[in-house]
């Protein structure tokens, strides 16, 4: 049984203008709880400075300046200087672009082969699928970083390896998430009808399947996003990821690590970008989720 | 029972020889030549053909594939080479620090259980009110504080500002690893309690729970006796991944606390470019971490006799 309001929304959807759209954009947005709007502004603004971070800082992240070595927190160093005189503050905002940005990537990345992988196994089935899981069961026998030390440890310490090493742990979550989605939808009436119609596998896969898992798949990388930011940063922490004089959180406090019982500062404002930064794509990330939830009754 | 432990041991035959597959893979693919470390670890000037000499004798010239299985065969006698660092074979040493870690980490498993399970369970139990956002609070900040920070601070405060434990653990005393278990554990709290949060909400919303609260059933007992057994059964698996993470974990750890475990000997073993002691040390930790999976999976399987396993694909 058709209510009336769906109704009304089925017949309204025929014509929508871009009015409409920006109207139900703002009653949605208007609708969605406290927790959700602050963590997305909070989201946007860390992107944003991370965009123009670099423009806007008052020093050189990298100028050395020997006479305001271990300066303390004043007017003009907010944050301090470490060892060699290098303004914590600039460094820390400029430090924002790396993290995020590399942290998107070594999300985004195994995303996508993650789901090509996991796609392919259910829907192929059969020895394709048994020897992919297979290979997945293999990666996964490692324990989470042991197998990103053991690449960053063989190709030799930087920013690319450490990427490579966290692509090689996180594709097994999405290729198994996948694999999980395709299977509950595999034999599902569009599909079948789909099929039946003679649609092209790829058809199926890319334009009937892909449109439903998307939602699932984007929130699973989000609630990831703060996960990989702390594994990223404790590779540049150990010294295996991103190298010495970038301004990056993690190697900034490996750096500041030896003049810490003096200069406490050192280790206090990287250490709190990395913790508020995850923690608003956590937050952030729970909230897409807990939308979807809330959503999933409708949109199947 | 017995078919089943039968196919699991099959089944880890490949996920064993993969394991061993890909660390020798990437050992093969390092850049550096293995001959010629060993000269320089020997403080021998390398000449050409002294280099040749010793490639032929470490068998560097064989075909990809007869290297790996001279080094496997080895390697299943507890040969892993010899560490140029520690200047002693691979095997003794990751022996001689595999308690610390295993210490490390086990304690770190107990007090992320005793504390995470109880806290989950009351979330779940207590959904919507002041405790349950207390305690999602605290899973945040758990899920969100990397795990060197802490160490940092809490060696900032409890022993160069306070001065009541020590900084640099010692691994021969108990007191030493106080802190080191604080720090590994904490960030693994806040995963268990979502976990456990969320195996229990959807336990209760079970309509036998409606069946066991019709039927007169103490709320006390429903709980207790039907919802945390029925939930917290799948929940056994967890505890052999969350090892998984304290040995990841125990890497940054042992580094900040300078705890003389397998972690901090891996990164040294890195930085000295020790290929050896970096595979030995790779195998081991996956071949360990793979049968306390099975270990914990038999278990598992023991308690739940309903247990079936997953579906298969392909379109038919």
């Amino acid at each position: 049984m058709i209510s009336a309001s769906h109704e009304k929304a089925y017949t309204s959807s025929c014509q929508v203008t871009w009015l409409d759209r920006l109207r139900t954009l703002y009653q949605n947005l208007i609708a969605t709880p406290i927790t959700f709007k602050i963590s997305l502004i909070a989201v946007l603004a860390i992107v944003a400075i991370g965009i123009i971070g670099p423009f806007i800082v008052p020093f050189d992240p990298y100028a050395t300046d020997y006479a305001a070595s271990l300066a303390a927190p004043n007017a003009v160093h907010w944050f301090g200087c470490d060892a060699m005189g290098r303004d914590v503050f600039s460094r820390v905002i400029c430090g924002t672009r790396i993290s995020v940005f590399l942290s998107l990537a070594a999300v985004a990345i195994p995303l996508v082969i993650g789901a090509i992988v996991g796609a392919v196994a259910a829907y192929a089935g059969g020895w394709i699928d048994e020897v992919l899981m297979r290979i997945a069961d293999i990666f996964q026998a490692f324990p989470e970083i042991i197998l990103g030390v053991a690449i960053v440890g063989v190709l030799g310490p930087g920013l690319a390896n450490a990427l490579f090493a966290v692509v090689a742990v996180m594709w097994i979550r999405y290729a198994r998430l996948m694999r999980s989605l395709v299977l509950r939808l595999l034999h599902a009436d569009f599909i079948e009808t789909a099929r039946m119609s003679g649609a092209s596998h790829r058809q199926i896969l890319v334009h009937h399947m892909l449109p439903h898992l998307v939602p699932q798949l984007l929130v699973m990388g989000t609630l990831d996003i703060g996960f990989v930011m702390l594994t990223l940063a404790s590779f540049s922490f150990l010294g295996l990821g991103i190298q010495a004089p970038t301004a990056e959180w993690g190697s900034m406090l490996n750096d500041g690590r030896l003049y810490f019982a003096s200069s406490p500062y050192l280790m206090v404002f990287p250490g709190c970008a990395i913790f508020i930064t995850v923690l608003v794509f956590n937050v952030f990330g729970n909230c897409l989720s807990d939308r979807l939830e809330r959503r999933k009754g409708i949109s199947w | 029972m017995k078919r089943y432990i039968l196919r699991r041991i099959v089944q880890l035959i490949p996920v064993l020889v993969g394991i061993t597959l890909v660390s020798f893979t990437l050992m093969y693919l390092s850049p550096s030549d293995p001959a010629l470390m060993m000269l320089n670890a020997q403080g021998v000037a390398p000449t050409q053909e002294l280099l040749d000499q010793t490639r032929q004798e470490m068998g560097l010239n064989q075909p990809f594939f007869s290297r790996y299985i001279s080094w496997i065969t080895s390697a299943m006698q507890g040969d892993f080479g010899y560490s140029y660092t520690y200047s002693s074979p691979v095997s003794t040493v990751i022996a001689q620090r595999f308690p610390t870690t295993f210490i490390l980490s086990i304690a770190s498993l107990i007090v992320v259980i005793v504390v995470a399970v109880p806290l989950g369970i009351a979330a779940a139990l207590h959904k919507g009110g002041i405790t349950s956002a207390i305690i999602h609070f605290f899973e945040f900040f758990s899920l969100s504080m990397p795990t060197f920070w802490l160490g940092l601070l809490l060696i900032y405060i409890f022993a160069l500002t306070l001065g009541w434990l020590p900084a640099i653990s010692n691994s021969t005393k108990a007191i030493g690893f106080i802190l080191p278990v604080v720090a590994l554990s904490f960030s693994y709290i806040g995963r268990l309690i979502g976990q456990v949060n969320v195996d229990v909400t959807e336990e209760l919303d079970k309509p036998y729970i409606v069946g066991l609260r019709s039927r007169g059933i103490p709320r006390r007992q429903i709980i207790w006796h039907h919802v945390v057994r029925n939930a917290l059964l799948p929940s056994i698996t967890v505890v052999g991944l969350a090892l998984g993470a304290m040995l990841s974990g125990s890497v940054t750890t042992e580094m900040v606390f300078s705890l003389q475990g397998l972690g901090y000997m891996s990164i040294q073993a890195i930085t000295g470019r020790d290929y050896a002691l970096v595979q030995g040390y790779v195998v081991i930790t996956a071949f360990f971490f793979v049968m306390v999976n099975l270990a914990v999976d038999l278990i598992y399987h023991a308690c739940d006799p309903q247990l079936r396993v997953g579906a298969k694909g392909g379109v038919r």
